[in-house]
This record gives C-alpha cells, structure tokens and sequence, in this order.
C-alpha cells in the first residue's frame, strides 16, 4: 500500500510526464505545419490535385495535433490539481 | 520554384520530413496510453472524480494522435501518387520501387536495380541535390530497417498503426523525386543533342 507522499509524488512526475507530451505534440504541429507550407508552394506551381489532398490531410492532422497538444496540458493541469488536493 | 526535378526533390524531402513527425506523433500517442494507464494504476481506488477525467481526456488526446497519424500517412501517399504519375509519364515508373513494394522481401534487390540503372543513366547528369547519389548508396546497401526496429520500443504492445507502410512511402518518395530528376535531366539533355543535330544537318543541307 502506498502512501499518500509516494502517490502525491508519482501523481506530479505522471504531470510532468504529460506536459512534456504536450510539449511534443506542438514540436510536430510546428514541424508538420513547415512540411505542409513546402508542399503547398510546390502546388502553385503544379495545380496537382494529389497535392492540394496532400496539403488539405496535413491541415486536417495538424488540427488534430493541436487538439491532442491540448488536451495533453489539461489533463498535465488536471493532474496537479488533484495531487496537490490530496 | 523551377524545374520538375526540383519540384520532384522538394516534394521528396517535405514527404520525409513528414514521415518523420508522424513516427514521433506515433511515439506520443503510445506514451499517452501508458500514462493513463499509469494514472489508472496510481489512483486505483479512490472514490473522487479527477482520476476519472484525467484518464478520459489522456485517451482523447490519443485518438487526436491517431487521427493525426492516419492523416500524415494519407498525405504522404497522396505525394507519392503524384511523383508516381510523373514517373508514368516519363516512362521510368518501372524501376522505382512502389510503397506497397516496400514490403516485400525482394524490396532490396529492387532497389539495388534502380541503383545501378540510375548509375547508367546518370553518367552524364549532374545530383541536383549534391546528396543524391549517397542516399541512393545507403538505401541500396544497408540493410532496410523492419517497423518494430523504426519505432516500436520493447516496452509497447499496443495494436500497430493503420498504416505501417507510411515510413517506406516516404522513402519511396524520395527515391522516386531522385528519379525523376536525373530521368529529366536525360530527356532534356537527350533532346538537346537531337535538335543541336538537327540544325547541323540543316546547315549542311
């Protein structure tokens, strides 16, 4: 059984750990976000449709990764919360 | 933007850079599941409502993830559709390896084809990335590494992606833009000398 110190503790290292998540999930929107700005001043001068697809998925994941970039940091928030209410 | 071979070589490196942020996107949606896992563990028995919603908003965090993924791998298929069109049109697509040839055990040897027929054809064409030819080289002579080797820790059992395929489409990708490349560099050095031969034949005449 542990005790309420060693949850408090490992209840503040899991926030930590989830902040840190958040943090590399908006690494990957910057990055995915470049990528895509590449790819589309490539289609300007192609007017592909394969890759007005390709820009308008990478959109759409990048949203996606905003989304879980910020779910990441509440639930980081959430965490502490409750670790410093016990 | 100017030619197509600098097109074919842009879009390569975006698609390898986006492969690359999905890998690490993949990483996160597994460390995710565990940590909620974790969570669960640590709060187990308690009657309060926080570990509850905690855990809740973890796994939505992972389904974004996953949707994100799914979605990077669907955009770097849809490039390499493209580049394989271009390849169709210039009559090379034969050499170059596929993603669904990826897979496939013979997927070295193919490559090492496509190297030493882009060696042929490009005695006299210049690496429009300076880096060309060695990548070529490295993709034709290591060893091609499996998926679990790319990005799945020992530690992981969760399900494999949707689209394990994605990381050799980006490779594919860029060998293709390669491909392209030198292949319209020949054509166009090619046509050259025939018009060049022309007109000498047209002066004589």
């Amino acid at each position: 059984m542990a005790t309420v110190g060693e949850v408090r503790a490992e209840l503040e290292r899991l926030a930590e750990h989830t902040r840190g998540l958040g943090q590399t999930v908006r690494r990957c929107h910057s990055d995915l976000e470049e990528a895509a700005q590449r790819v589309n001043a490539v289609s300007v001068g192609t007017e592909n449709l394969n890759l007005v697809e390709a820009i308008a998925r990478f959109r759409a994941a990048d949203r996606m990764l905003t989304d879980a970039a910020d779910m990441f940091d509440e639930a980081a928030d959430e965490l502490s919360g409750y670790q410093a209410s016990l | 933007m100017g030619n197509i071979g600098e097109i074919a070589a842009e879009l390569g490196a975006a698609a390898t850079d986006v492969e690359a942020t999905r890998v690490v996107a993949l990483d996160a949606m597994r460390d995710g599941q565990r940590t909620a896992q974790d969570v669960a563990h640590v709060t187990a028995g308690t009657n309060r409502s926080e570990p509850g919603a905690v855990i809740k908003r973890l796994h939505a965090a992972c389904a974004r993830l996953e949707e994100a993924v799914r979605l990077m791998g669907a955009g770097t298929r849809a490039i390499s559709d493209y580049l394989a069109q271009i390849a169709a049109d210039i009559g090379v697509e034969a050499l170059a390896p596929t993603s669904e040839q990826s897979s496939d055990r013979g997927f070295g040897s193919r490559l090492g084809r496509f190297h030493r027929e882009l060696t042929r054809r490009s005695e006299d064409v210049f690496d429009i990335t300076g880096k060309g030819a060695k990548i070529i080289d490295d993709l034709a002579n290591q060893p091609r590494p499996t998926i679990a080797e790319v990005r799945v820790p020992e530690t992981i059992s969760a399900p494999p992606p949707q689209n394990p395929g994605a990381d050799q489409v980006a490779t594919a990708t860029l060998v293709v833009g390669i491909l392209l490349a030198t292949g319209l560099e020949k054509t166009y050095n090619t046509m050259k000398r025939i018009w060049r031969r022309r007109r000498r034949d047209d002066r004589a005449e």
